[in-house]
């Protein structure tokens, strides 16, 4: 069975507004990497923020292990991790360190604990001589890695990840997608929504594509790399 | 104008919002909350100086034995700010004379602020929630938590509107440029109705549900140094303030 599953999903902002998402379709497998690409406004972000169970849709249904995502929030959360398309929006906390800590804290684990995690998920992402600065005085690249590192350092089973590329230098990109091809071959199920034609080039599962709301059946690699 | 100096204010205000974690930084119980609460209300209105003095003192003694220099640093430059609008509030009071008295009414509103952020400070906004909890009132503890990380959000917001305008601002300088940074507000009413959805995402995105029961009501009888410390502040005050004195409209006038 799927980790989680999309059927059906229609989703507009407001009953004056057009559906951002139309009927979307979706398995997300365990060990999965599966990349979303589309056109700006083509619903790649609201396809995250919904998959993710914080954006309700209209019709349609997400299934966490086949059960309703809605049924097992807020715990459910604990199990997927989510990154926004401009990292800054996801930063609410006065240090890198504290934004890394935030959702280690509520799992009553120590302090020690805490630090110890922080500090490995730091290293591991080359961002340790960040954690006493203000996250909102990073560079571009750096702001990406502290929100990648906000999540992976409580080890959610699903990643839904909105650009994680974004801002990141030719290295940091072989850095980052090096680390989600490891999870994945952990047993992580991760989503990828992008505009990055690089991504293609890195050993990926699946690619799909979202047109005006609608996605479309898994596109050959090839015709893609061509297209 | 420049608007340097509101950036510079903006950010200052963001920073001081920010110290609050969400942690705290202290061991701290419901005695420690209790009388907190009991020595801000009686600074906030006493007439005597010597409670203005206690409150002030203690709270600086309780960051420097129970948090990092880098909060007593940020407590000090949030105290210029309420001292600095201190003096532009209770300016008639200067103008009618009561000289002594305006300085009082000063000094009682940084030694209330500062004993307020100190207590904020060592609990964190998680136990104030927990306790807003415990009295049944979990949406209030909810809606703390979600605005003290929204409002220093904002505040950043606002700053960065100010720069983005100052960027542009090709012709007009000084008074002439105010027109223009006015509609900063206009921007910000906009702008913080989606940053505060998105920060509201975030913040929902990694809550899991659980929460710290670091105030715990079973240590009630067994108090800590700083429940100590705290309880015998509050009693010398309520002391002073029962012993009376002249009021304040006698003795300055």
């Amino acid at each position: 069975m799927a980790k989680l599953q999309l059927r059906n999903v229609w989703f507009r902002y407001s009953k004056e507004e057009d559906y951002v998402l139309r009927g979307v379709e979706l398995d997300l497998n365990e060990s999965e990497l599966v990349v979303v690409r589309g056109p700006n406004g083509s619903g790649k972000t609201t396809l995250i923020l919904v998959a993710a169970g914080l954006l309700r849709p209209e019709n349609g249904e997400i299934l966490l292990e086949g059960k309703p995502i809605y049924e097992q929030l807020p715990l459910a959360r604990r199990r997927i991790g989510v990154t926004f398309q401009d990292p800054e929006d996801q930063f609410f906390n006065a240090t890198v360190y504290d934004e890394i800590a935030f959702a280690l804290r509520q799992l009553k684990i120590s302090e020690d604990k805490v630090k110890a995690c922080v500090t490995k998920i730091a290293h591991r992402l080359g961002i340790e001589h960040l954690l006493s600065r203000s996250p909102y005085r990073l560079s571009g690249g750096e702001k990406v890695k502290v929100a990648l590192a906000s999540i992976l350092v409580y080890e959610p089973e699903i990643l839904l990840l909105d650009e994680p590329t974004a801002y990141l230098t030719p290295e940091g990109k072989d850095e980052v997608m090096k680390i989600l091809s490891e999870l994945k071959n952990s047993g992580r199920s991760i989503l990828i929504a992008t505009n990055d034609l690089d991504i293609i080039k890195y050993p990926v599962d699946r690619i799909l594509r979202i047109v005006n709301g609608k996605l479309f059946a898994e596109a050959n690699r090839t015709l893609d790399k061509i297209c | 104008m420049s608007s340097t100096v509101a950036r510079k204010f903006l950010e200052a205000a963001s920073q001081t919002l920010e110290i609050i974690d969400l942690q705290g930084q202290g061991e701290a119980s419901l005695i420690f909350m209790v009388m907190s609460l009991v020595i801000i209300v009686l600074t906030s209105f006493t007439t005597s100086l010597h409670v203005v003095i206690l409150t002030l003192a203690a709270s600086i003694a309780i960051l420097i034995t129970h948090s990092s220099r880098n909060h007593l640093r940020k407590l000090f430059s949030a105290l210029v700010y309420v001292f600095l609008f201190s003096l532009v509030a209770l300016t008639p009071f200067l103008i009618e004379g009561f000289i002594n008295l305006y300085f009082f009414y000063v000094l009682r509103a940084i030694s209330a602020t500062s004993f307020l952020l100190t207590t904020t400070i060592v609990l964190g906004w998680e136990r104030l929630s927990e306790f807003m909890r415990k009295l049944k009132l979990p949406d209030v503890a909810l809606l703390l938590t979600m605005h003290i990380k929204i409002i220093s959000v904002l505040l950043r917001d606002t700053s960065k509107i100010l720069l983005g305008r100052e960027a542009r601002l090709i012709r007009s300088r000084g008074v002439r440029s105010l027109p223009i940074y006015a509609t900063v507000i206009g921007d910000l009413i906009i702008r913080s109705s989606e940053r505060g959805k998105k920060a509201l995402l975030a913040v929902e995105a990694r809550m899991f549900g659980k929460t710290s029961d670091k105030l715990s009501f079973c240590k009630f009888f067994r108090p800590s140094k700083l429940d100590v410390v705290v309880s015998l502040v509050a009693s010398i005050e309520f002391l002073i303030c029962l012993m009376g004195g002249t009021p304040w409209w006698l003795s300055y006038s």
